[in-house]
């Protein structure tokens, strides 16, 4: 059986921007430290604004959760019981600047570190990549790079370039995707000014967690599943309770516009849900099905997510039907992401 | 047993607006209607020149004179036999976002009230209502709040976002203050109050008004609000209970790790302070297994036509036979009463 961590993180670090084009070294983000040294974390310094780099599990040794020493992340997976990682960005997380150039610098780079860690043990691990959302005329040379180098998911936030994801904006990264036979990956984050500034001090429920759940509502409220009818969507790190509610409210929808609601709406539209191990997982089922349910460990942070037992914890607690545990750390995450 | 619709409308027409005074008669809202490019007619007031929308929300199962509350005794008679004892009466317009300009907001507020107090003077028992305030200018508020708990108010309305804060801000602490002392609720209601967030999210009603007060609540909760202000009860109005058991896991998982704190699975269950309306299609055997005995109403959203309305929710709350009939009565009576302080009635 091949174990699936359906959610893993890498640190970034200074080397993450070394394949920066030199035209673009003018956008490198850089580590910067409170002088009072008074925070416990440093920042990122991007395009005027600064980024904690406060959600690291630093239980983790570095060369693990950066990725430097492949070795000793894989023996850690292995003492885990977890086959395959999918790896996402953790700077990514917020958005990053408006600035159409440096999106594009840091994307790009991210996206050539990423790939050229992942092509040493590419049976080890897969990794989403991050799409430069601000530069459409560049999206079709990356999303082809990122294909041809091993990613296996297309990174999204809740909201992106100030946009809804089920805006047109979006519709030709849907239809790229889809022919590249990529999933879009929308994580628990926000790639909206608007509302990251406005929910400054939220610690992650308003605007990450509810930002995703919007936008797999907007997705199917706004039928892009039908229009891409090749599309798989991914909602990664806002656990699975949630499903029951978004579900409720979409079937009363639905029948006020005489449309009739998909008996099972994750499994008709090509949608998987991360779910985490203190879901009511018996009840999350009867409204996900038992195929489009994946986990993740969340592994290279600190945060409410962050569960580095998941997936041994779900096999172990007896909770669910092995044939069902085996779908969620196997053949759904699989499935999701054409591994 | 008096069953108490804890989230009922009312349309604002013409005569909301009869209780300017003075020189505020000058930001009178107008009507207006324009042909979209749909080729559908709609609705709108023109808000100091702005067009705001949410005159089409209108159930056509009400009588127009019944929900602009032009007929009291249609009213009170659909009341009866929908078997509604008492509802307490929501505005529609302020719903979403309405004016930037504090000297509008206050204007339009005090004539809102005014209105609603004008139909609670009718019948004083049956039609209880919820104080639009003037947020933008906080001793006005806080005035125009004192004004209506002698008038009939037994809530304060509040939405998911309100002016430019969230709503644990300590910009709030004095009306959450002046609130307890008047023995009034926080009903945080369906709906937005910043235009910003509203048109980044294109106003699209999940997002703006459901999560909007799903996050607000949660909000609320994890900053301590209740803690801080143990007299105040606060309520989330006309977003459904199905995310009860979310909202609860997620807190959870928060919780240990502020400082002094621990989990509390019981945190709706075994608070005398939080109050969620539900719906008939909530799972309710199941959100009653996080939001305990105590929490839960319900409401018929009458006199609107959205995704919550349900003109006979009371009815077949009762008639569906899904949980004990002792909670039945529960939310339908005894919680919406201590919610909204209506046990001196």
């Amino acid at each position: 059986m091949r174990v699936i961590d359906a959610d893993a993180h890498v640190i970034e670090n200074e080397s993450t921007w070394d394949y920066m084009l030199e035209s673009e070294r003018q956008f490198k983000p850089k580590i910067v430290g409170a002088t009072n040294a008074k925070d416990p974390f440093d920042y990122w310094l991007v395009d005027g604004r600064v980024i904690p780099r406060s959600n690291v599990g630093r239980e983790l040794p570095v060369g693990a959760r950066e990725m430097t020493d492949l070795s000793l992340r894989i023996k850690h997976m292995d003492e885990l019981g977890i086959n395959c990682q999918v790896i996402y960005p953790t700077f990514f997380i917020t958005p990053i600047s408006r600035r159409p150039d440096t999106d594009l610098a840091v994307t790009r780079s991210y996206n050539r570190w990423m790939a050229n860690i992942i092509r040493k043990e590419p049976d080890r691990f897969g990794w989403v990549l991050v799409p430069p959302l601000q530069s459409t005329e560049h999206l079709a040379e990356e999303l082809k790079y990122g294909k041809e180098n091993g990613a296996c998911g297309i990174y999204l936030r809740g909201l992106e370039v100030e946009r809804m994801l089920s805006d047109p904006y979006f519709h030709s990264l849907y239809e790229q995707a889809s022919a590249l036979d990529l999933p879009i990956c929308v994580h628990s984050a926000n790639g909206a000014f608007t509302t990251y500034d406005f929910f400054a001090d939220d610690p992650g429920f308003s605007k990450f967690k509810l930002a995703v759940i919007g936008a797999f509502h907007a997705l199917v409220f706004h039928g892009i599943p039908q229009r891409f009818p090749k599309l798989r969507i991914g909602i990664i790190e806002v656990s699975a309770q949630w499903i029951s509610y978004a579900v409720h409210d979409l079937r009363r929808r639905f029948a006020r516009r005489g449309k009739s609601f998909p008996k099972n709406v994750l499994q008709e539209n090509r949608i998987y849900v991360t779910c985490q191990t203190d879901d009511d997982l018996e009840d999350v089922l009867k409204y996900s099905g038992e195929d489009n349910l994946v986990i993740g460990t969340d592994y290279g942070h600190a945060d409410n997510a962050a569960e580095i037992e998941a997936l041994r914890k779900l096999r172990n607690e007896g909770r669910l039907p092995a044939p069902v545990v085996d779908k969620i750390l196997q053949d759904n995450p699989a499935a999701f992401y054409g591994l | 047993m008096l069953t108490i619709d804890a989230d009922a409308h009312v349309i604002e027409c013409e005569k909301t607006w009869d209780y300017l005074e003075g020189s505020d008669k000058r930001y009178r809202p107008v009507p207006i209607a324009v042909d979209m490019p749909t080729g559908k007619k709609q609705n709108f007031w023109i808000i100091g020149g702005r067009l705001i929308g949410g005159r089409d929300n209108i159930g056509q199962d009400t009588s127009k004179e019944s929900r602009e509350m032009a007929n009291i005794d249609s009213r009170l008679k659909h009341m009866d036999e929908i078997g509604t004892g008492v509802q307490v009466l929501y505005p529609t317009l302020f719903l979403r976002p309405v004016t930037d300009n504090p000297a509008i907001e206050l204007a339009l507020c005090r004539s809102y009230n005014r209105w609603m107090a004008d139909i609670w003077s009718k019948d004083k028992k049956r039609l209880r209502w919820a104080v639009q305030l003037p947020l933008l200018t906080m001793d006005k508020a806080l005035d125009e709040l004192r004004w209506s708990h002698g008038n009939g108010a037994c809530a304060v309305f509040m939405r998911g976002i309100e002016t430019h804060h969230v709503l644990h801000d300590p910009y709030f602490f004095s009306l959450y203050e002046e609130a307890s002392r008047l023995n009034m609720p926080i009903g945080i209601h369906s709906g937005i109050g910043n235009f910003t967030v509203n048109e980044m999210l294109g106003g699209e009603p999940f997002r703006v008004a459901k999560l909007m007060v799903i996050g607000g609540f949660h909000s609320m909760i994890l900053n301590g609000i209740p803690e801080k202000f143990p007299k105040l009860r606060i309520g989330a109005i006309e977003v459904a209970a199905q995310w009860v058991p979310y909202l609860v896991h997620d807190l959870n998982l928060r919780f240990p790790k502020l400082a002094g704190q621990q989990a509390r699975p019981d945190v709706l269950s075994g608070s005398h302070q939080l109050f969620v309306a539900c719906q008939t299609d909530d799972d309710l055997p199941y959100v009653l297994q996080y939001a305990g005995e105590n929490c839960l109403m319900i409401g018929s959203d009458y006199g609107h036509a959205d995704n919550a309305s349900e003109l006979l929710a009371l009815a077949k709350l009762k008639d569906n036979g899904e949980i004990d009939p002792h909670i039945i009565d529960k939310i339908l009576t005894h919680n919406p009463t201590k919610f909204y302080g209506l046990d001196g009635d």
